[in-house]
């Protein structure tokens, strides 16, 4: 219950810090996805349940924040959290590289999805475009941002989980 | 195998079934996202409602119960505050309107002298009045002389009757000693004006009017030409007419310009004299004599005698 609290937190945290702050690190029109960064940590670290919550819980907020149709963040983050925690498992993950690579293919699959639901909802939007100005640096950018955001979170989850034992 | 067994088994894809659902379900209806900040709000206005009016009687009664202390020294403060802000204030008003009225004088004043050029014109300002008496602060080393004219841009005002290095005493209207040389408008009705010297009526009288002449109330009277003053400017109007059973009878003048209400006056230092003076009447013409060319013939003795 104390380690879904401070996980609940943390995934509200991330998403306010995603819609708020982060705007000071935007490059180029361009920002990490750090809840998408939390959605493939969940997913390696634990599970895909886990991972599909944080990305409604995360999609959710973004999709307040964004102001867009309920359930456009929600949709991509569940299906990427699902794949990802999928393919995990057949994967070592514990290499840093590997871990930047998984977030990199997540980004890219969400930014692909997101830009297709877009497209379904106002054609007008061109989806090459999306894809191209908008996806993929938002994936380069994310995975580069990947090891410190990994690092502060096995920081906080290990130590979290430690008490939680501890606890028990 | 029960449903709910395979369901539990298989977890994380009835998960992922049951949220994707949601959100498709969401996207084709077109679910807006600010219905969910909309609850956020509405939730945490309701939650938190009565704490906010706890909060704010507390805040109340805490204001009440300092109020009693503090607010008073405040309040006097502000009253002191204001006071003078009040005082400054209707000085500003007073001096603004006091300004508006000088200027008002000084607008009339130089359309006076600019419509008389035939006046050469010296501006004084009033600095004391008694007794029919006005002090100008123009004197004789600004070129005042004795009898000169006084006058504003309504009329005749008086005359100089003393002057001193830096100052000068008028004789109004008012004075006994101010006598004008004077003619009614409309009957041209000679006569000579003269002060009362009371202070209680404000008038000025004309004497020297023939029973016979018709003078009425409301004539207006001017100067008349031949003496320190230029004609035809106004001194003032009849109010009454008496006869006191002498031969002449005589008029009371409430004069044009009110001494006791003048800041400035004009001393006349020289005035043109009036086209019509100048050329006089048929009757005042002097008759044109013809010299003689007879040779002066009496004797030297009887020419010198005295």
């Amino acid at each position: 219950m104390r380690k879904n609290l401070f996980w609940l937190a943390f995934v509200v945290g991330a998403a306010l810090v995603q819609t708020t702050w982060l705007e000071v690190v935007r490059v180029e029109g361009v920002l990490p996805d750090l809840v998408l960064v939390l959605v493939v940590y969940f997913a390696i670290a634990e599970s895909e349940e886990r991972a599909m919550f944080t990305g409604a819980v995360g999609g959710i907020l973004q999709d307040v924040a964004s102001d867009t149709t309920l359930g456009h963040h929600v949709l991509c983050n569940v299906v990427v959290a699902y794949a990802v925690g999928r393919l995990a498992t057949r994967l070592i993950t514990e290499h840093a590289a590997v871990k930047a690579g998984l977030v990199l293919l997540g980004s890219l699959a969400q930014g692909i999805l997101f830009a297709g639901i877009r497209y379904v909802q106002q054609p007008e939007i061109g989806v090459l475009k999306t894809i191209l100005t908008s996806a993929v640096p938002t994936a380069f950018y994310t995975s580069l941002v990947t090891p410190l955001v990994f690092f502060v979170l096995e920081r906080c989850f290990r130590s979290s989980m430690t008490v939680q034992a501890g606890a028990d | 195998m029960s449903l709910a067994r395979r369901i539990a088994e298989n977890r994380p894809t009835a998960v992922l079934v049951v949220l994707l659902g949601l959100s498709l379900l969401s996207l084709t209806s077109g679910t807006p996202s600010a219905v969910i900040g909309n609850a956020l709000r509405t939730a945490v206005s309701v939650v938190a409602h009565p704490f906010w009016i706890v909060a704010h009687t507390m805040s109340k009664g805490t204001d009440y119960l300092t109020g009693l202390v503090v607010a008073y020294d405040a309040l006097r403060d502000e009253n002191d505050f204001l006071r003078e802000r009040f005082a400054s204030a209707s000085r500003r008003a007073a001096d603004r309107a006091e300004l508006w009225e000088q200027n008002d004088r000084l607008r009339r004043m130089i359309a006076f002298e600019r419509t008389e050029p035939r006046l050469t014109l010296q501006p004084a300002e009033v600095i004391g009045r008694f007794e029919g008496t006005l002090i100008v602060d123009r004197g004789a080393v600004h070129g005042v002389r004795e009898l000169m004219c006084a006058m504003s841009a309504d009329g005749i005002v008086g005359v100089v009757r003393r002057v001193m290095p830096f100052q000068s005493y008028i004789a109004t209207l008012h004075h006994p000693e101010c006598n004008v040389g004077a003619v009614t408008a409309r009957g041209r009705v000679y006569g000579r004006v003269q002060g009362t010297g009371s202070d209680l009526t404000h008038v000025c009288e004309m004497h020297y009017i023939d029973l016979k002449d018709d003078v009425r109330p409301g004539d207006r009277v001017v100067t008349c030409g031949g003496s320190v003053f230029p004609s035809g400017y106004p001194i003032g109007t009849v109010t009454d007419v008496s006869n006191r059973g002498t031969l002449v009878k005589a008029a009371s003048i409430q004069p044009a310009a009110d001494p006791y209400r003048i800041d400035e006056v004009f001393l006349v230092r020289k005035a043109a004299e009036d086209v019509d003076d100048l050329a006089g009447t048929e009757e005042t013409a002097p008759a044109f004599v013809q010299a003689t060319d007879v040779p002066e013939d009496r004797p030297l003795q009887e020419r010198l005698a005295p």
